[in-house]
């Protein structure tokens, strides 16, 4: 299953849940919003940005979502690095001006394929929560540190 | 029986295009396009009539149409959701160009204003289309009458145009809001509804005369007259009378002859430069002002073809030469030379970082591997390089501008084609 469709799965879920979508994106989609580094970090235009795949809210908390059709280890330390680091505060506060944030947490959704969601469970370190989707659009919460998705 | 192959590089286009479409009452079949050899391994799948249309640069949707008599395309999608201002509409030139090179009508679907936020959201600006687009559009109609029609995406440009009262979500423009279609333009506004009408004509001609007999009388279907003449008020609206646009205003028009002296004193002043070259007598410079790069420059470049220098339908029938100078050009009109320095505000603007990328682009060439060490899944895309060398491997604007220009200039070095 292409990212597309695990993205577009994933909004609808959210939208049944009664999230808000911010923002979205997916390969050639031309719909994303780019962040950039706080200005301290930020030298040439668009460099070392980044374009969230979904940004939604509800109740006081904002989803990071970056999805793939795959295990992709980069989207992992991209995530711890955003969250630990706290790089791109400047971009996110700007784009969450709208809505009263009290908490951002930082997840993964991948295609329900029984390998790559195998592999992608040995770094959940570095994340809040793993979602996978089939091609039924049915969704899977592997991992919700939060319980975001769990208690709601 | 006749059905239809949606080539898509997103499958929301693709399902928009059926559902509002009467392709939505026919048969047909959906097929992931892919970009080309230099991205992916699988581009070798894509059959050989469509690879031809994807020899610059790969579309966004084609529709080709399956019958007894064999694949034809039918006619060519790109959607853009960016700022047209400056060279930015021209990004996608290339594709338009190369699909009605190839005889296949497209359609371009761009903003009319997009909202931009400056100074950290503080500014808003509607960021206008260049009028240009419009005028290099016409070019490639009256060259190959073959349609290239620009629809506008959706905005609230026109009910709003005070950027702080209309709805800066997606920048402004009115887009799907059901999640099969995300991303794609608002289908209920007049526009799309022009655009599918002109897609269902198309096809109705088709499906009555055939592929080849619709496509070749399509200009005098008047739908699609009249969508050409309103891209021709359109440009005459939007043009400022006092100034150029871009690309337009990045250009100098040289004699040859200065052009050749230029590229003897950076190579040899013994060298014999080929005929191709001395039989234009002036030279159409595009000057990029710093490193070279890619996007929005070679699309732009294949719009300055056509506006400035195509008087035919292959590349080669032109009564200027065309040829983009990587650097700050300096022409002497009273001495009639030509020097090309550095940009002393951007960085060094060397024929390096064109070789390296041509270099870059090796590294996807198969033919140098012994058959043994091939893997068995690459011996098609061996066989595909060994007829089409690295035609398809290389990065886009590589291809765009060897195929475009006929000599680039830096300050460093220069290339140019014989013939």
């Amino acid at each position: 299953m292409k990212e597309e469709k695990v993205t577009k799965n994933i909004l609808e879920w959210l939208l049944e849940n009664n999230w808000t979508i911010v923002c979205y994106d997916f390969p050639q989609s031309g719909t994303g919003v780019i962040l950039h580094q706080n200005n301290e970090l930020h030298t040439t235009k668009n460099k070392g940005s980044i374009i969230p795949d979904i940004i939604a809210v509800k109740d006081g908390v904002a989803l990071f979502f970056e999805n793939k059709d795959r295990f992709y280890q980069p989207d992992f330390e991209k995530l711890f690095e955003i969250k630990t680091e706290q790089n791109f505060t400047d971009s996110l506060n700007r784009i969450l001006s709208d809505y009263p944030i009290i908490k951002i947490i930082y997840g993964i959704g991948i295609s329900d394929v029984k390998k790559e969601v195998s592999k992608a469970k040995n770094h959940l370190d570095k994340i809040d929560f793993l979602i996978s989707t089939n091609e039924k659009k049915e969704i899977t919460i592997h991992y919700d540190v939060n319980g975001i998705f769990t208690n709601a | 029986m006749i059905s239809y192959r949606i080539w898509y590089s997103t499958e929301g286009f693709a399902d928009y295009i059926i559902d509002k479409t009467i392709l939505k009452g026919r048969k047909c079949e959906k097929r992931l396009l892919f970009e080309s050899d230099a991205k992916t391994n699988h581009f070798h799948t894509i059959p050989d009539h469509i690879k031809k249309i994807l020899y610059l640069d790969a579309h966004d949707l084609i529709i080709e149409v399956i019958t007894s008599k064999g694949f034809e395309p039918i006619v060519s999608i790109e959607e853009s959701k960016e700022a047209g201002t400056g060279h930015n509409s021209f990004q996608r030139f290339a594709r338009l160009a190369a699909s009605v090179e190839n005889a296949v009508p497209t359609i371009y679907i761009y903003p009319e204003a997009t909202i931009i936020s400056r100074d950290s959201g503080t500014k808003k600006t509607w960021d206008k289309i260049n009028p240009n687009i419009f005028r290099a559009m016409e070019e490639i109609n009256v060259t190959h009458k073959i349609p290239a029609l620009l629809f506008y995406y959706p905005t609230f440009f026109k009910s709003q145009p005070d950027p702080y009262k209309a709805p800066s979500k997606d920048n402004g423009r009115k887009e799907e809001k059901t999640i099969k279609y995300a991303g794609c333009p608002d289908s209920s506004d007049i526009e799309m509804k022009k655009m599918f009408e002109v897609i269902n004509k198309i096809i109705e001609k088709v499906e009555k005369v055939g592929a080849i007999d619709a496509r070749d009388n399509l200009q005098s279907e008047r739908i699609i007259r009249d969508r050409i003449k309103w891209m021709a008020n359109e440009y005459t609206i939007k043009k400022n009378p006092k100034k150029e646009n871009s690309p337009i205003s990045a250009t100098t028009i040289v004699p040859s002859v200065s052009l050749i002296n230029y590229l003897k004193k950076k190579s040899s002043k013994s060298i014999k430069i080929g005929e191709l070259l001395h039989s234009r007598k002036e030279s159409v410079i595009y000057q990029i002002d710093g490193e070279f790069r890619g996007d929005p420059y070679p699309g732009a470049l294949a719009a300055l073809d056509y506006i400035l220098c195509r008087y035919g339908r292959s590349f080669e029938e032109r009564d200027k030469n065309l040829i983009i100078c990587f650097g700050t050009l300096d022409y002497n009109a009273t001495k009639g030379t030509i020097n090309v320095t550095d940009n002393p505000k951007t960085k060094t603007s060397t024929i390096k970082d064109l070789t390296d990328k041509v270099k870059q682009s090796e590294k996807r060439n198969l033919l140098s591997l012994e058959f043994s060490s091939l893997k068995k899944s690459q011996i098609p895309r061996y066989y595909m390089q060994m007829r089409y060398g690295s035609t398809f491997s290389k990065v886009k604007h590589i291809r765009v501008y060897s195929y475009f220009a006929d000599a680039i200039i830096f300050p460093d070095g220069v290339l140019w084609r014989d013939a």
